[in-house]
């Protein structure tokens, strides 16, 4: 190992590796340019006299020379005595002192040192009649500390204020310091009062709360109601909000994708579940890239199974398939090494008659961590306790989830407790003492009206004084999501979800009950806090989330994790992204790492079907899978690539792995119960789904894919017995 | 990030202020390589080295009111990127390691990202000894070899004589000797 001195440091500081931007900044960066950029200028007469100051130069410098000159002489001797040792620092000098003007390029510089060979040459190329070199100035113990003084005052601001009037710098030393810097000059203004003072001109209208609350919100129905003149209901408030928390507003009788409140034909609610729609067959020639961010939510499933289970069929906007396939284990190993498994098949599809169909399977699988080895977590809960917990026992289930929760935490986790009914208040700040906590717990009693915005906006509070570099810093909202997330909608909290995330204090949503449940509400706040959705529809959904699954819904493996998958036209005639509607990115911000996208936690799997029709002389490779993400911590960016090629498929479904059947049968039941489905389907799906089920009795979590089936056989019966 | 014609920059800024747009877009075409050039030579991650240089532009944008036109734009720029640097190692998350403290509170059990990220380290010890510098001594170095400014640039800048940026420029090749002799023992 070479012996670092100071002339190899400054020559290893000068190599130029050449550095290319890549392609693409410049757009980017043109693109963010604001239209009024101009007008935040100064004035331009200001600039121009900017060009003026390069013609005053060299006056200014000729003075500096002459400074330099006389100090020089005092110097003497000790100046070369100095120079030998400051070689790498004149070498420098002379690679980065910026040209000056003609009548400098006969300045005396008779003691300036030899160019070093080697980084000067790779050293921008420039004239070397550059100023007389000041090097070998020794100062005086006095000027040295006025300039750090000076400098310690100044150099802090990236732009240093403008002010018009600048006072002329209190009388130096004798001896002139070798004054480069600024350019001091006194601009005095004069102009007559402004007849208005703009400044002071403001309008206001002062609105009462109570005028505020009377604003309907598309969120609370009743208040709607009341609004159009005529209507007349018998709604009372009861502590403080008519939220719709006294009903449930699911239209009695009907199935559950007719529960739009309306009247008079005219639809009073936005839904609150939101249908992304389906996305149509791209043919390959016309666009050949898929381009989506990951999504390991699977609260849509366990929506979907209560409804089921209480005999209704879930509303159609309710089903994102995404949510559906990434509920089941379809056993595909974790990487031995690595972030992520890659894992692509594919087999004929059995939905459809259309020839040479078939259906791909791409799995990203993500490394696990141990409980031990997970970080430290520092976890906020946020528990609605509003009236409408108090229904079907909400609170009673949320509070039974956290004390399964408090048996897997660690000695140096910490939980913390904050709770919002009418007002939002700290009940627990966070502490690893169990015994604190769980007396919190048992605390939790419904109370009033929903102010969820105040809940979270104090949950960060308490978190943020908690905060701690390193560790998990999670806040849990459990909710049933009726916000009354007041007169100016969900943006303001929305916003600082955003901010917090940014910061490192990321939101996990978890949703309790049904009826007024608010799913759109629940998944966009955990999608812009970097956290995970789920849905607890019952104990057991709550140990899974916060005991099997709580090192991996805590720990992030992977941040603003992408997948774009090309598909060759050669081989691919047309393909169809079954799901992750609302998760698509545009092809060319695959590689733009600011693009907001999908969260993934350890041991976390995603998977993602397509349906493709081949060519008629397909061969070779259909597709190209390419993940990317960024490593959480240390910031890097990873992209990884597994390829499917035509001789991997499974020309019949039916030896196709049960991992890959499994995956088709549960989007196929997504899709009919999003789409127009008939029994008929159902039971189709059903007859194959109990082959499944007898394979992957044995595996882990096998007893999901049985639950799946009896799902499937509840779906038909409900449909049967609404189309007799 | 040098610039051969002072005067050019301070036409294109007048230009701008007289309402031609494209003369930002003139601004940026000559300054950004040096820009991304020196975030990369930062932060040693081009992705991220991206990332920075638009975020840079940004807030030069959002402060271009306060930019002091007696201060050259790319000197200015170069401060900022600086700045956003700076910025991104004290976000709590998505951070460039500089100690190896920080390092060891992440139990992270991948292996392979262990190894790459221990390569990383190891090729780059002359950046992190430039990063654990003293602020002033750190912007210097920084500057001047990664921003490829010219001494006097970076003087006026600093608002200090070209002597105290080389006496300063002594004192960071001194300490950064000494730092990473004691690596190598």
């Amino acid at each position: 190992m070479s012996t670092w001195t100071e002339r190899k440091i400054a020559h290893d500081l000068s190599e130029r590796e050449s550095i290319e931007p890549p392609e693409g900044l410049l757009e980017k960066i043109k693109s963010e340019i604001p239209p009024d950029l101009g007008s935040r200028l100064p004035a331009a007469a200001l600039l121009e006299a900017q060009s003026g100051q390069v013609v005053a130069m060299p006056r200014r410098q000729r003075w500096l020379l002459a400074a330099s000159l006389i100090l020089m002489v005092g110097a003497g001797l000790f100046a070369t005595v100095v120079m030998r040792q400051t070689a790498p620092m004149e070498e420098v000098a002379e690679e980065s002192s910026a040209p000056a003007s003609p009548p400098m390029a006969a300045a005396p510089a008779p003691q300036r040192a030899q160019p070093l060979a080697g980084p000067s040459g790779a050293a921008p190329a420039e004239p070397l009649e550059a100023e007389p070199a000041p090097v070998e100035q020794p100062l005086t113990e006095q000027d040295e500390e006025k300039q750090d003084l000076r400098s310690r005052g100044s150099i802090q601001n990236e732009a240093p204020e403008q002010s018009a009037k600048s006072e002329p710098e209190p009388a130096a030393a004798p001896a002139p310091p070798l004054e480069a810097s600024r350019f001091k000059e006194k601009i005095e203004v004069a102009a007559k009062t402004p007849p208005l003072d703009e400044r002071r001109i403001s309008m206001g209208a002062t609105v009462s709360q109570s005028e505020l609350e009377a604003i309907p919100t598309a969120r609370d129905p009743w208040a709607i109601l009341q609004a159009p003149p005529g209507v007349m209901t018998d709604r009372t408030n009861v502590g403080g909000s008519e939220s719709g928390q006294q009903s449930q507003y699911i239209g009695s009788g009907s199935g559950g994708d007719q529960a739009v409140w309306s009247l008079d034909g005219v639809v009073m609610t936005d839904m609150t579940f939101k249908s992304a729609g389906s996305h149509p067959f791209v043919d390959t020639t016309k666009d050949r890239l898929s381009t989506f961010g990951l999504d390991v939510d699977t609260a849509s499933y366990t929506v979907a199974r209560r409804y089921l289970r209480e005999g209704h069929l879930p509303p159609r906007e309710a089903i994102r398939v995404e949510e559906f396939l990434n509920y089941f284990s379809y056993g595909d190993p974790p990487p031995a090494r690595g972030e992520f498994a890659l894992r692509a098949e594919g087999a004929a599809s059995i939905f459809t008659q259309e020839p040479r169909t078939y259906l791909l399977r791409f799995n990203l699988r993500a490394q696990e961590v141990k409980a031990e080895h997970r970080r430290p977590a520092i976890l906020t809960f946020v528990v609605d306790i509003s009236g409408s917990m108090d229904q079907g026992n909400r609170l009673g289930l949320v509070k039974r989830s956290l004390s399964l929760l408090l048996d897997q935490l660690r000695k140096d986790d910490k939980v913390g407790l904050v709770v919002y009914g009418a007002e939002a208040r700290v009940l627990l700040e966070p502490t690893s003492d169990h015994e604190l906590i769980r007396s919190a717990i048992e605390r939790l009693v419904p109370d009033g009206a929903t102010n969820a915005a105040a809940g979270i906006a104090l949950g960060y509070d308490v978190a943020g004084r908690s905060f701690r570099l390193g560790a998990l810093n999670r806040i849990l909202l459990c909710s049933d999501g009726v916000a009354n997330v007041g007169a100016t909608g969900p943006e303001p909290i929305l916003e600082r979800i955003r901010r917090e995330s940014k910061r490192g204090i990321e939101l996990t949503t978890l949703g309790f009950g049904l009826g007024n449940y608010n799913d759109v509400l629940m998944e966009r706040l955990a999608d812009q806090g970097n956290g995970r959705y789920a849905y607890l529809d019952d104990l057991n959904e709550a140990r899974r989330v916060l005991v099997e699954e709580l090192t991996g819904t805590l720990q992030t493996i992977a941040e603003d994790a992408k997948v774009q998958v090309e598909f060759f036209p050669a081989a691919v005639a047309r393909w169809r992204l079954i799901g992750y509607e609302n998760r698509d990115i545009p092809d060319e911000k695959f590689r733009d790492n600011t693009v907001d996208a999908g969260e993934i936690g350890a041991g976390h799997s995603v998977t993602a079907l397509y349906e493709v029709q081949l060519t008629p002389q397909a061969a070779g490779k259909i597709a190209s899978l390419h993940l990317r993400f960024r490593v959480p911590i240390t910031g890097q960016v990873r992209e990884t690539v597994r390829d499917l090629r035509v001789s991997e498929l499974v020309p019949d479904w039916k030896n196709a792995s049960p991992g890959f059947r499994l995956a088709s049968l549960v989007a196929e039941f997504a899709e009919t119960l999003r789409g127009s489905s008939h029994a008929e389907d159902h039971r189709k799906i059903l007859r194959r789904a109990e082959r499944v089920v007898a394979e992957m009795a044995a595996q882990p979590r096998g007893a999901d894919v049985a639950e799946f089936a009896r799902l499937v056989a509840e779906a038909a019966r409900i449909k049967e017995a609404a189309e007799k | 990030m040098q610039d051969p014609s002072d005067g050019e920059e301070g036409r294109l800024l007048a230009a701008l202020a007289a309402g031609d747009r494209e003369a930002a877009e003139r601004l940026v075409e000559r300054t950004y390589r040096g820009v991304f050039a020196l975030l990369r030579r930062l932060c040693g991650d081009s992705d991220l080295a991206a990332d920075l240089t638009q975020e840079t532009y940004r807030k030069a944008w959002d402060a271009l009111s306060r930019f002091d036109s007696r201060a050259k734009f790319s000197t200015w720029l170069c401060r900022i990127a600086y700045n956003t640097f700076l910025n991104h190692l004290r976000r709590p998350r998505r951070m460039v390691p500089l100690e190896d403290k920080i390092e060891m509170t992440v139990a992270d059990p991948a292996p392979a990202a262990d190894e790459t990220f221990g390569q990383m380290v190891a090729g780059d010890r002359l950046r992190r000894a430039v990063l654990a510098l003293p602020d002033e001594l750190r912007f210097l170095v920084t500057a001047l070899f990664w921003g490829e400014l010219p001494v006097r640039e970076i003087a006026q800048q600093e608002g200090v004589t070209t002597v105290a940026i080389r006496k300063r420029l002594k004192k960071a090749l001194q300490i950064l000797a000494r730092t990473l002799e004691e690596e190598v023992r």
